[in-house]
């Protein structure tokens, strides 16, 4: 019963969509009807045009989210490693970090092309933060006193590197690839909304530019879809961990 | 019979620019088979004593030999349980190759060895940080108050327990302790540490027998509890 609880809304919604639609409470054009969406739907998949904008989303969304993630992670572990460097690169990551990689879009169009290089920039920037600030967090919080288990007896740093400090710290790493993943997923809209030809954000400003609503809900279903199996797919990897930060972290006994 | 030598050892900690010493010239030798009590009020150098013999804390002054065949572990105040390991992986955490089953089996932990550390007790807890010592085929122990969370029950249990490891085994232990009682129960020797001097070192005239419900014992405390001034405040 749980478990079917969470669908009770979205089918709730998806009845009022329709509702509204069949008894033409809105506008068709506003909000089309769930059927033209479901045949708008199928003709996209049929033809190939769908799973294609899909694959060309996805595979910029992982190829950006690599990088950040690979940058990311090896950053924080260098600031964890040589804490003395930290502060000289503090204030201009937070400065980096306030600013929308949407508003630089068009300094990035400049810089970099307005070929594939500038949407994954825009991907790089949007997912490496998250996943950078947690794992320099984590670090920083795994508890001395664990530390101090491995160097008494004494293991060699290797050893405490792996077998304490990587273990310590893997929950908030994977919450930062969550977020990171999250965020490259989001950004990317932006990313594809400017000279492309391919993409989800394409498909719907494409759309949008032959007023077909009913593509444009198709391509937000996606986007809303394919967020939540990215989300599923986390939050499966970070039940594999037998403990949880929040509750037991904290607290040694 | 081997010792622990500590000769003129110092540690200095600045506050506020002025030195304040930790340990004020300790010169000390402790035999390696052992009960060696250190006992003192907070603050009088205990842990660090402790932690510089464990190489945790950086010594300012003086030596220490440690025999160079004595492998030594560590028992901390808290049980410091890694929390994404079970008990049993725990409990090898040092020699992930030994079976810990046996010892489990006898501090009665067997049955709880696939838990994990949030979902047993403190007393517990404890426990299996004193099997993480022992599989570590040490011969000598540093416990700074390892029982000090315990109830009054496991407490005693756990004493028991300790004074029969070391004459099993012949397992050698420093014990940090505040508690008199506990001091006296367990240790061979005494040391009473105050403001990081070594103030007095008691060979404890009873038995291991007579440690428990004994007039001498009375005698004996109010003896340390006068060297450690414990009505000073």
């Amino acid at each position: 019963m749980l478990k079917l609880s969470k669908f009770y809304f979205p089918l709730f919604i998806c009845f009022l969509w329709w509702f509204c639609a069949e008894f033409q409470l809105v506008n068709s054009f506003l909000l089309p009807h769930p059927q033209s969406v479901f045949k708008a739907f199928w003709v996209l998949l049929e033809n190939g045009i769908l799973l294609r904008h899909i694959s060309v989303s996805l595979g910029r969304t992982f190829i950006g989210f690599f990088f950040a993630t690979v940058t990311a992670l090896g950053l924080a572990f260098l600031f964890y490693a040589l804490p003395k460097t930290y502060p000289f690169f503090k204030t201009t990551l937070q400065f980096i970090q306030h600013i929308p990689p949407l508003a630089m879009l068009t300094l990035l169009i400049l810089w970099f092309g307005i070929g594939e290089s500038s949407k994954l920039v825009m991907i790089f920037l949007a997912s490496f933060f998250p996943i950078f600030i947690n794992t320099f967090n984590g670090l920083n919080k795994c508890d001395p006193k664990l530390i101090e288990v491995g160097t008494v007896i004494p293991m060699s740093r290797k050893e405490i590197f792996f077998r304490i400090l990587i273990p310590a710290t893997l929950p908030y790493i994977t919450i930062g690839l969550k977020l990171g993943m999250v965020y490259a997923w989001r950004s990317l809209i932006g990313a594809e909304f400017i000279a492309t030809s391919t993409g989800l954000g394409y498909l719907v400003l494409d759309a949008r530019e032959l007023s077909r609503t009913d593509i444009v809900m198709v391509g937000l279903l996606c986007f809303g879809l394919i967020g939540l199996i990215i989300d599923q797919l986390f939050s499966f990897i970070l039940s594999k961990f037998p403990y949880i930060i929040e509750r037991n972290f904290n607290g040694l006994h | 019979m081997d010792f622990i030598k500590i000769q003129n050892l110092s540690k200095i900690y600045t506050i506020d620019k002025n030195p304040f010493y930790a340990l004020n010239n300790i010169n000390l030798e402790i035999p390696t088979n052992k009960i060696t009590v250190i006992i003192g009020k907070s603050g009088s150098g205990k842990t660090t004593l402790l932690n510089i013999i464990n190489g945790l804390t950086p010594k300012n002054g003086g030596s220490i030999t440690i025999p160079p065949s004595l492998k030594i572990a560590t028992v901390f105040q808290e049980a410091r349980l890694l929390p994404w390991l079970t008990i049993a992986q725990n409990a090898c955490f040092w020699v992930p190759e030994e079976d810990p089953s046996y010892l489990l089996q006898d501090f009665g932990l067997l049955p709880f060895q696939s838990l994990y550390p949030h979902e047993i007790s403190g007393g517990m807890a404890q426990r299996v940080a004193l099997i993480r010592a022992l599989l570590y085929k040490t011969s000598f122990i540093l416990m700074d108050e390892p029982f000090s969370s315990l109830d009054y029950f496991m407490r005693l249990e756990m004493q028991e327990k300790i004074l029969s490891l070391h004459k099993t085994k012949s397992l050698g232990i420093i014990f940090i302790t505040h508690n008199v009682d506990e001091a006296i129960a367990l240790g061979d020797e005494i040391i009473i540490l105050e403001q990081g001097l070594l103030k007095e070192r008691i060979l404890n005239p009873l038995s291991h027998e007579e440690r428990v419900n004994n007039d001498n014992i009375n005698q004996l405390k109010k003896h340390i509890l006068t060297q450690i001034n414990y009505k000073e405040l």
